[in-house]
């Protein structure tokens, strides 16, 4: 059965509520099909951004997000991350927030 | 400043059964300008690949309006970078990137859904997996 971990904040240090501009990610896997996923929020059912990142053996995947210069997503209740696979996770996740 | 909306969802065929469904994102009478998508294009493992390089099996998604004929205004498809590294699969490592559009964006004049087509994918006979194919689709609009 998939394993999903509790939704956590990405950082006590973001304020709850700010202009997103973008995101990097880098994430280490070993097992395939971890969905990684950030919420405006901790308990909407709405996901802002999804990635299912892909592994066999361990390594680091990334993904960076930068918006285009004139526009922004609004976060409100804090933004929040979300894991999901199936089988026991190496987990170590480095993330940049831009805002 | 344009505040912007996303749409974020991940969708899959299975091991034997395509997909291919609809999804309206923005509904019809309400303008939406689109300034970023990302289809992302997974396996149900690293060994798993589409069944062939050619572009009719790779899966797609046409955005189209929302209007009386559902108009496509494009397609995009998603693809693995490095198909058949050891045949049929090993392919399945995620590949896609965010793509940003020039200048203001697409205009959907009248709503905005996703029609969503992945086939059945294939994998490495040697370890016998399963031959899931997953899009995970991101967009960037404003209304």
């Amino acid at each position: 059965m998939p394993v999903t971990e509790t939704r956590t904040v990405v950082s006590s240090s973001l304020p709850t509520a700010f202009r997103l501009y973008g995101f990097s990610v880098w994430i280490e896997a070993n097992v395939n099909g971890v969905y990684f996923r950030l919420y405006d929020g901790d308990s909407t059912t709405d996901v802002l951004w999804t990635i299912r990142f892909q592994a066999s053996t361990d390594g680091w995947n990334n993904y960076d997000l930068i918006m285009q210069d004139d526009s922004y997503i609004r976060i409100d209740d804090g933004l929040y991350l979300e894991l999901e696979y199936s089988g026991t996770l190496t987990e170590n996740i480095a993330m940049n927030v831009f805002y | 400043m344009r505040q912007c909306k996303t749409f974020s969802n991940v969708y899959r065929s299975t091991n034997s059964v395509a997909y291919s469904n609809t999804v309206e994102v923005v509904p019809s009478g309400t303008r939406c300008v689109l300034g970023v998508f990302c289809l992302d294009l997974s396996a149900y493992s690293v060994f798993g690949a589409p069944v062939s390089a050619t572009y009719t099996d790779q899966p797609r998604v046409a955005f189209q309006s929302m209007d009386s004929s559902f108009t496509t205004k494009f397609y995009v498809p998603a693809v693995h970078f490095q198909y058949g590294l050891v045949p049929p699969g090993f392919g399945g490592a995620r590949s896609g990137v965010p793509n940003k559009v020039p200048g203001p964006g697409i205009l959907f004049e009248d709503g905005l859904r996703l029609e969503i087509d992945i086939p059945i994918g294939d994998f490495d006979p040697t370890f016998l997996l399963d031959r899931s194919l997953f899009v995970s689709i991101n967009l960037i609009y404003s209304v």
